[in-house]
This record gives C-alpha cells, structure tokens and sequence, in this order.
C-alpha cells in the first residue's frame, strides 16, 4: 500500500538533470557563489534531489563504508524546538548533529577534537571550532558540502539564528559550499535573511528543479509499486482522469501521487469518477500541510477563510499578478489570510516577473477544484 | 528596543502608523545617509539588508572580489552614489569571511581641521588597527587556529589608546548580554559595527581577563612603528594581510587641494605597505579622480581603479531590497498609486533619482512625509503629493521632474 512519505523515492522525483547540475556545482573546481539556491515548490522533491546528492557525493562503497567526501546534511528542523516557549536551541539534537559530523570527518582521516558538552560553550562557538578544524586542520582535497533543508520550515526567527549561529560559520569559509533548499519564492525575499548568505548567494545561484518525468510513467510506476493488483487500469484510463481535470497539469510529484492513489485505490468502482471534488480538497490540504523529514506538521492547519482567499485569487487573477490587482479583489499583501499564504510558501513573488503568484500545481488544482463547485 | 516600546512609538509617530498601514514593519527610508543609517538600527543593524550592488563603470566582475583582491585600488563616486554603504559592506564582508584577511577601516573624518602629517596619519592608524584587530580578534576566536599568548591582547589595549579597556571591561562584566549579536553588542563603545554573532567561551574570557591584568596602559612607540607594532601582532594571530579601507576624505572640506593634501601621506607610502602586505582601498569623490591619478602615476605602482555608477535596474533593486527587509512583499510603488500617478510612480521615483540612491531615498522620503501631513489615512500617493514635494524640494537641485 502507497505510504505518503514515501512517495518520492524513486518514482517521481527521480530528476537526473537535476541531480547531476548540483553534482557539477559540488564538483567543479571554482564557483562565483558558494551559495547555491534549489528552488522548488512545496512538494517537489527538494528533499529528495538533496539526499541524492548527498549519496552521490558520499559514494560509500556499501552501506557501512566509509564517505569518500565530507557531506553535511542540516535539516534545520531538527535543530530547534518548535515549542513556542522552549529554549530556541535543541541542544541533545545539535550535540548530536555535531558529533555525527566529527565521526564522519574521521573516517575521512580528519581529527576534529571533541565536541564540549559544557553548557558554558555556546552553540555559536562550537560550529566556529568544528568548521575551523575541519577547513584548517583537515587537508580536504574537494570542498565540504552543506545540504541545508527546511529551512523555511521554521519560524521566522528561529531560520534567522540558524542562518547566523549555524550556516554563517560555514560560509565564513572557502572550504566549504552549501546548498539551500527552498521554496519557489525570491530568493531574496524568503530564501535567506542572512546578509552573508545573501552576498554569497544571488540570482545566478539559484537553481530551478526541472520537468518530471512523463506522466504517464510516473502513474504506471506508481501502479506497480503501490497498488500491483489494478494491472487493468493502464494509462488509457490515466487519460480519462487527466481529461477531467481542465487546469492541472499533472506536473507536481505530491499531487500525482496523491490523485494516483486515490484513483487507483478505487479502481474497481466506474473509472470515469475517479477523481471527485472532495479529493481535490483533500489534495490540496495534504500538499499544503504535509509533515516534514522529522514527521512534525511543517505549519498549522489552514484556516477556512485562507483556503477560501487562495481558491478566489487562483479564479479571478490571472497565473502572475499585481498588488494592484489583489486589491480589486479587496485584499492587501498585508492582510492575515495573505500572511498566512505568504508564509506557507503557497503564494510568493516570482522574481523573473517581479509579479505575485500561487505555486505552481497548487494553483491549478484550485482552479478545478472552483470549477467543480468546491 | 522591545516590542512594547515599538508599539508606543508608532502611536505617537504619524510616520510609522503610515508606514506601518503600507505593510512596512520599520522605516527603510528614514535616511539616505549610510552612517546615520548604521546607528539608528538595531543590532545587528538593519542597515546590511539593505545593500543593493551598485555596478562598477569599467569591471564587470563581482565587485567585493575586485575589492577584495590583493592590491591597492581607488573607488570614485559622486556624492550620495554609496561609497560608505559599500566601505561598510565591504567591512562586514571581510569579517565575515574568514581567509586570514585583517580588515581595518581608516575613516578620515571631520575631527580632522588640517590636513595630516606622516606621522599623525601613523598615530590615528595604528589606533584605528588596534581597535579593530580587537574586535576581529575576538569574533573569530573559536575559528582561529592560533593561539598567541594575552599579552598581546594588552599590546592592542595600549596601542588603542586604552579605548578597548572599556571593551574588555564590559564583556568580563558580562559575557552573555542578550543580544543577537553575542558580544558583538559591545562593539558600539568603539564606534564598530556588529556583523556577526560572536559567541562567549571560558577559554576567551580567561585570555581577556589576562590581558586586563597589568596595568596601567603604556605609551605606545611613534612613528611607523607604530602600525608596524599592531600588524606583527596581526601576524601573530594568524592574519596573512590586512586591508585597510580609507573613507570620508569629503567629509570636512570638499576643496580637491584640501582632500588631496589629506590623502597625499597615503599615496606616498603605498609601496611600502604592499610589501607588508597591507593593501589600501580608496573611495573617493570623482572631483579628486584626475589630480590622484596624477600623484599616482609619479609614483609608479601597481593598483587598480573603477568608478560607481547606478543604472535604473540597480536602482529599482534597491528599492525592492528596502521594501524586503522591511518585511514587505512590494516590489515598488505601483500598489500605492493613487489618481494623477497610475502606472508612473515608480518611474518618476527611479528617473528622478538621476542615478543617485541617495537622492531616490530623498524622495521617497519627502514624498512619504508630504502625504501624511495631507492624507494621512489614505495609502495611495496621488499627483498632489508629488507636486508638492516637488515644490517644497530642500535638498540638492534639481528637484524631481513633473508628473505631467
């Protein structure tokens, strides 16, 4: 049976383009900026393409070899309590993380000392001490890679001090190159809030996921991984149910696999309905409030009333927008229900255009779903 | 300031309530003066999240690489195209990037009633040098491999003229102050920026506390020797070459035979300091460009030069970067055009700038405060605000252009 948080492994995100320009970028022997950008919706895959580099880069010879480079992998949810009223820092994590980065460096043959554990150290001064030894005491010969990821999972506040106690300390050094995955806003705006990020980043940094695979191996993958029995539903009847959707364009993993499997698992019913409104709803909700690599919600729920907002701008504005024109519907950017689209990653303003809009697939799928009557 | 006290300050402050009703969380364009900028901001200041790169008249290479780059180099700009914002981001750049780069900022500013002799330009270095050796001393602590012993931590302290006994003080007083900065907090007691967050460690506090101990503060030696004094010590924690960033020659007199006789010491001493490996950045008003080049070309040393310039494309970036760090999501004024400015604000605002970020700020600035002394509940600027700005212009000619 399909399992949500597996969806992605191998079937949908499997984007060799994609993976092989972030290889060229770890592996090429300068860069201008060393501070990539991966841009991609939420629900594209950015986890994915980042593990996969990471396993690429570290090409154990099996799985209990050693790395042949030193990849760090920052998942930076791990990293702070999301409770509002703990201390920002989770410290048995961070210690974790930290320790798990000495005994990698190992068993490249780097000696790193110790972590201190001591609460008189602070968190700062450890990642400093860590990032110095290995760029100064540790002859690398290729540069360490940061994968950074959710970032944009955190709260505002707490993404900036991660910027700035966690991810400067390594930028600070020309040993070092980091990839930051996020969402398909400017980079300039929500990317990175960190001025030294920020200058070591910039608009040629940023690198855009590429196309899937086609649809219709996509849903065939999906068939025979998931649901192996529904061998007499073939991509004659993935037609039928693309043909009643008029907006969606089946190019967003999450979505697919969630309308395949609800195709699928109904697949014994009249195939002509296999995608009802209330899926479309239900779709919507689960890309939008998907849980994260550590299993914890990424936001709160989506109110009624911003689900409302987003399902009437993505009918009555066109795909790029104006303030100007979200204000003939009443609306201002800095209206709650706008907050809450803006800070979900769902709307966001495209930098090409200097426009507004609603990510990709999303945007879409409301659109069939307003049709619909939902 | 906390949250509180924000608040309070918004009612009381038209400006703010304004701003704030646009979706602004703070006033990006309080001053169009870099240093007035710096220290009305919070810390870390605000400031940094405004930089917007401007483009360099005949490189077209990244401009902190070309500054970076191990040479002399001479920067021209017209006044108000951002000198000081890009010497101060270019400070916050090289602290922030840890390849062994001391960078000390030479500023040059309006306590100076004559121009300088060798010997006085010698003096106010090495102080400058100490103090910000100090700093970058302390911020990369837990970076540096090198472990030099306190004493010449005390040195500094003596070549600061004692200026950062106050500094090592404070920090020994309290090591953990709540701020976002770390100790950079206390960076402000000698007229320094915080760029980054500096944590605190028993191992930093014991050595500082080392350093405070003998006392009192020794009369540094003269002359050269004195800078000569404060790079060995650079050289002793770790520092391969020091980049020493020279600004505010304009600032007390604009005369070019004033200016030059200020920076002449400099020019003339710049092949000693290559072979220390020290190496000067001049920004510099454009008047001065022709009679330098002249002192330079006696001199027959190897530096490099560019002018500042800002395209409209440039300047509309820095408008969408001062909306960003202010927590907005405008990419201009084209949600706020109200009747007489549809479609045109943001092009009057950038062609009436004339290539000068600061005199876009100016108008901006005016602009915002001529609208709520007439409509301060309204969010849309209208014709009217901009002919009246225009009328009430009260910084450099010629004021902005008509909207008609």
């Amino acid at each position: 049976m399909f399992v949500w948080e597996e969806y992605a492994s191998d079937l949908f995100v499997e984007r060799k383009q994609d993976v092989s320009h972030l290889l060229d970028w770890a592996n090429a022997p300068s860069v201008p900026k060393q501070v990539k950008s991966l841009v991609a919706p939420p629900g594209a895959g950015k986890t994915w393409i980042l593990q996969a580099v990471r396993e690429r880069l570290e090409r154990r010879a099996h799985p209990t070899a050693p790395p042949e480079r030193l990849v760090i992998f920052c998942d930076a949810p791990r990293l702070v309590n999301r409770e509002p009223t703990s201390p920002l820092w989770n410290n048995s994590e961070i210690f974790k993380w930290l320790e798990e980065i000495r005994e990698k460096a190992a068993s490249l043959h780097c000696s790193v000392d110790p972590i201190e554990r001591s609460g008189l150290v602070e968190i700062a001064a450890l990642v400093q001490r860590l990032v110095s030894e290995l760029c100064e005491r540790c002859a690398l010969t290729h540069p360490v890679i940061v994968l950074v990821d959710g970032l944009d999972e955190v709260k505002s506040d707490q993404a900036q001090q991660v910027e700035e106690q966690i991810l400067k300390p390594f930028v600070e050094r020309q040993c070092v190159r980091m990839i930051i995955a996020h969402r398909d806003e400017d980079a300039l705006w929500r990317g990175l809030r960190n001025d030294t990020l920020r200058r070591n980043n910039g608009e040629q940094s940023r690198y855009c996921l590429s196309d899937l695979p086609s649809v219709d191996e996509q849903f065939q993958k999906f068939r025979d991984k998931f649901h192996p029995t529904a061998t007499h539903l073939t991509t004659a009847n993935l037609d039928s149910f693309k043909r009643s959707l008029i907006h969606y364009q089946w190019n967003h993993p999450c979505i697919n696999a969630f309308l395949f499997d609800k195709a699928l698992a109904r697949s014994g019913t009249d195939v002509t309905k296999l995608i009802t409104a209330d899926d479309l709803h239900d779709c919507l909700f689960a890309v939008i409030e998907r849980r994260d690599a550590n299993g914890k919600p990424r936001f709160g729920e989506m109110k009624k009333e911003t689900f409302d907002c987003l399902k009437r701008i993505a009918k009555e504005l066109p795909d790029d927008w104006t303030l100007p024109d979200l204000g003939k519907l009443g609306l201002k950017e800095q209206d709650a229900v706008m907050k809450e689209l803006f800070g979900q990653g769902i709307v966001f303003n495209n930098p090409q255009s200097q426009r507004y809009r609603i990510a990709i697939g999303v945007r879409e799928l409301a659109r069939d779903l307003t049709e619909r009557g939902g | 300031m906390n949250a509180d006290d924000v608040a309070a300050a918004r009612r009381l402050n038209p400006r703010l309530q304004f701003l704030e009703s646009i979706g602004l969380a703070h006033d990006p364009f309080a001053t169009p003066v870099a240093e007035q900028e710096l220290k009305i901001e919070e810390i870390p200041p605000r400031f940094y999240s405004y930089f917007t790169s401007p483009s360099l008249a005949a490189q077209d290479q990244d401009i902190f690489q070309w500054l970076r780059a191990s040479n002399h180099a001479f920067i021209y700009g017209d006044p108000g195209s951002g000198k000081t914002t890009l010497r101060l981001t270019l400070e916050a750049d090289c602290r922030t990037r840890l390849d062994h780069t001391l960078v000390v900022t030479y500023n040059l500013g309006d306590d100076i009633p004559q121009p300088l002799s060798p010997e006085q330009h010698w003096e106010r270095l090495a102080r400058t040098l100490a103090i910000d050796l100090f700093i970058q001393i302390v911020e990369q602590f837990d970076s540096s491999q090198s472990n030099p012993p306190a004493t010449t931590l005390r040195q500094l302290t003596n070549l600061s003229h004692c200026h950062l006994r106050r500094v090592v003080n404070r920090i020994l007083e309290n090591p953990r102050p709540d701020s976002p900065a770390g100790l950079g907090a206390y960076w402000g007691l000698v007229n320094r920026p915080a760029v980054r967050y500096v944590p605190s460690s028993p191992r930093l506090l014991d050595m500082l506390q080392d350093a405070l101990s003998e006392s009192p503060c020794l009369p540094p030696p003269d002359g050269i020797e004195l800078v000569n004094t404060g790079w060995d010590i650079a050289k002793q924690w770790g520092f391969k070459r020091a980049i020493v960033l020279v600004d505010g020659v304009d600032t007390r007199q604009r005369t070019v035979e004033w200016m030059l006789a200020l920076v002449e010491p400099l020019l003339q001493s710049l092949a000693h300091w290559s072979e220390q490996a020290i190496f000067f950045k001049f920004f510099l008003p454009t008047e001065l460009q022709n009679r330098a080049q002249d002192v330079l070309a006696n001199l027959h040393l190897a530096y490099v030069t560019d002018k500042i310039v800002w395209d409209k494309e440039s300047l509309r970036e820095l408008l969408k970067e001062r909306f960003r760090a202010a927590g907005s999501r405008k990419v201009g004024f084209d949600a706020l055009e109200g009747e007489g400015l549809e479609g045109k604000l943001d092009e009057l605002i950038l062609e009436s700038a004339s290539g000068s970020p600061r005199r876009m700020l100016q108008i901006i600035s005016a602009l915002i405060d001529v609208h709520i002394a007439r409509a301060p509940n309204e969010d849309k600027f209208t014709i009217l605000d901009w002919e009246k700005m225009r009328q009430d212009w009260a910084f450099e000619p010629p004021p902005p252009q008509a909207a008609s």
